[in-house]
């Protein structure tokens, strides 16, 4: 029972504001997202979703305040296979369960940890490439049209369908969108999204517009159904499984990095694919779209207040609720006013910065982003994120070789944390809270975890001075992950100071900003020795305060 | 009385400027440390992206809002209190509260209102929260423009 209050009763005033916060998010996105892939009876199979998958995964995840339901990635992937298994229904959510299982697998055999590896300019561009597709796919249904199955037949029919616009339906898809943007300024309790929703809804409904509209949605919850066995089937759902599998994991373990980040704690990496497995079975046997770790509705829930996984199953119920009660209304929503919804989405979903770094940015980031982000878009997610592992690799290869084999080392190896006791004529207290840390090798996508969980707990220290003169190289990831990691740093109150930086990576650092928005000059010295000096000019004056004699009178 | 941690939350407006001056002749007369917070919050909660990368979620506003603080807290330094800054997230009226529980502080001091929009009120919805849920003693710092 102990066990239990902890981790579902600690914080019940908050997370039920927090869950009934992120269900009201996750409402305008479960219909969106299941219309979008294609099942019939969308809009329902994405709710149903959203439920399971909410309620799963926040019983036995690894991320307590995470909120998980349908998201774009795995939408995409789902709108993929609906398309070459149309009158297979059943296959469709076989998959979903099959992924789900996968899922699982990989958490037992711990797994969850690579994804770590998986190099930024990878997931960057999978990530835009997704947010384009999002995009591409609603652009038929915004003009009233039936979307086409298929990023690339989407493309081809949208010349087309432009040339016969359903007028109301552009109208009602781009009011959607203006008030997505809008109303957040004057309406500060309800999502953007939901505003639209209601109000877009009711107008053309009072309006009597004629336009495509969700259509019936069930009421109550499906009875599991399971295919009969069929292996040319099951070959067939295999390996878009296994891409679902991935994308999920790879989605989830993301969110739970913003997680973390809001709530200043640590996930469980391999319980959280678990939860997320569990939680996928459950929709595929209800017939419900797949769902990770949705960012915005696990950040909108920390906001509100919610700390536990609690917060995760009153999103689920409140959704529930919703659908038992408010069923035949949702059956009223205008397509055109989900895609305007989706169309807002897929924007988000785009990385924005990192394609805003591409100029600036190591030729062969650069390279794999855009490579992964077209094949993405034109092919397949495995295509494009197998091709990227593969090219970030060669790049990686490359840059190591290029170096001078002397002095770089193959695998970073972090010196063991001491205070550091110099020549100076200081006593030793005032060197108390000061560490210095030397970086051995370079910083890249594959190295960068580690450096940043052993820094991480370094909170506690007054100062660290990051010893950078055996880093010869620091890739995109790198720099990130150095600048998060000063950031946290600066903000448990610890100050950070870069210490002789060789040419190259303090080019790299300043390229992408890094330097000086996120560590200013007067923080990067030349000499250790000086960054020490630096550092404890500050720590002085600490402790002179506390040498302060006590007020007199003091009780 | 004893007052030996001072909370004083600034959202970087100028009232919270006001605010955490009054803090620091309090922490010099008390011979207090000060706790300097700023909460953020999403730019607008409502808003639908799903934001893929924690760096995009913070995206600029923690850098911006510790560089705030470095300056904020030399202020402190130089009259010789010592003080410490956090950023936090979440809703501000509640971080402030949990953060005063959660740190043993003695004394709250903030201002009247601070970014909030709406001018003829008495009292801002975070300072009001904050008196309502306080743990502890709270110092509501005036404002010298509202009429007498």
């Amino acid at each position: 029972m102990n066990w239990f209050s902890k981790r579902f009763a600690g914080n019940i005033r908050g997370d039920l504001f927090g869950g009934l916060t992120a269900g009201i998010v996750a409402l305008p996105l479960a219909l969106g997202f299941g219309v979008a892939s294609g099942i019939e009876n969308g809009a329902a199979a994405g709710l149903y979703g959203a439920i399971a998958v909410g309620f799963f995964a926040s019983l036995f995840g690894g991320t307590p305040a995470q909120i998980s339901g349908p998201t774009g990635p795995m939408t995409v992937v789902v709108a993929g296979i609906v398309g070459s298994l149309t009158g297979d229904i059943a296959w469709v959510f076989a998959m979903v369960v099959l992924s789900g299982v996968l899922q699982m697998l990989l958490g037992v055999l711990r797994l969850g940890r690579y994804i770590n590896y998986v190099p930024y300019p990878v997931i960057s561009g999978f990530m835009s490439g997704i947010g384009a597709i999002v995009i591409i796919l609603q652009l038929a249904q915004l003009v009233g049209h039936e979307p086409a199955s298929g990023t690339v037949a989407a493309l081809r029919s949208i010349p087309e369908d432009f040339q016969n616009v359903n007028p109301s339906a552009l109208v009602l898809g781009l009011c959607t969108i203006a008030i997505i943007y809008i109303s957040p300024r004057f309406i500060k309790a309800v999502p953007g999204t939901l505003v639209a929703l209601i109000v877009m809804t009711a107008g053309s409904v009072m309006a009597g517009i004629e336009v495509p509209r969700i259509g019936e949605i069930p009421r109550g919850l499906p009875t599991p159904s399971i295919p009969e066995w069929d292996f040319a089937k099951f070959q067939l759902i295999l390996v878009p499984a296994v891409m679902l599998a991935i994308v999920g994991a790879i989605d989830s373990l993301l969110t739970s990095l913003v997680a973390d980040a809001v709530t200043k704690t640590r996930h469980d990496s391999e319980r959280e694919l678990m939860g997320q497995g569990v939680g996928n079975i459950f929709a595929g046997l209800i017939g419900g779209l797949p769902g990770a770790g949705a960012t915005m509705r696990t950040v909108v829930n920390v906001r509100s207040g919610g700390k536990t996984p609690l917060s995760g199953i009153v999103h689920s119920i409140l959704l529930l609720a919703i659908l038992l009660s408010l069923g035949p209304l949702a059956s009223e929503i205008p397509m055109a006013v989900l895609a305007g919804i989706l169309i807002t989405v897929g924007i988000g979903i785009v990385d924005t910065k990192g394609l805003g770094h591409v100029r600036r940015a190591p030729r062969g980031d650069a390279a794999v982003m855009i490579t992964v982000f077209g094949l993405t878009v034109f092919m397949d997610l495995m295509t494009a994120v197998a091709v990227g592992m593969v090219m970030a690799s060669m790049v990686l290869l490359k840059r190591l070789s290029d170096m001078d084999p002397a002095t770089h080392s193959p695998l970073v190896d972090i010196a063991a944390h001491r205070p550091w006791i110099p020549d100076l004529e200081e006593p030793r207290e005032v060197l108390a809270g000061i560490y210095i840390v030397e970086v051995h090798g370079s910083l890249f996508f594959g190295n960068a975890g580690p450096l940043q969980r052993k820094l991480g707990s370094m909170g506690h220290a007054n100062a660290i001075v990051l010893h950078m003169g055996d880093v010869r190289y620091l890739d995109q990831s790198g720099v990130y992950a150095l600048a998060d990691l000063i950031t946290d740093l600066r903000e448990a109150d610890t100050e950070v100071y870069l210490a002789e930086l060789h040419t190259e990576p303090r080019a790299i650092l300043d390229a992408l900003g890094v330097t000086p928005d996120v560590l200013p000059e007067n923080r990067i010295f030349e000499k250790a020795d000086d960054a020490i000096r630096e550092a404890t000019r500050g720590e002085r004056v600490r402790l002179d305060i506390n040498l302060a004699p006590a007020v007199a009178g003091d009780a | 009385m004893k007052i030996d941690k001072i909370l004083v939350p600034t959202d970087f407006s100028e009232h919270a400027e006001r605010s955490y001056e009054q803090a620091i002749e309090l922490a010099k007369l008390f011979k207090a440390r000060i706790e300097l917070l700023h909460v953020y919050d999403i730019p607008d909660f409502s808003s639908v992206y799903e934001i893929t990368f924690p760096d995009r979620f913070e995206s600029g506003i923690r850098e911006a809002a510790l560089a705030k603080l470095e300056s904020l807290k030399q202020r402190a330094t130089e009259e010789g209190i010592e003080i410490s800054a956090h950023i936090a997230f979440g809703a501000p009226e509640r971080v402030i509260t949990e953060r005063a529980k959660e740190h043993d502080v003695d004394l709250i001091v903030i201002g009247t209102r601070g970014l909030g929009p709406v001018k003829h009120l008495l009292l801002g919805s975070v300072a009001e929260r904050t008196i309502r849920h306080a743990p502890c003693s709270v110092f509501v710092v005036d404002d010298p423009e509202r009429a007498a």
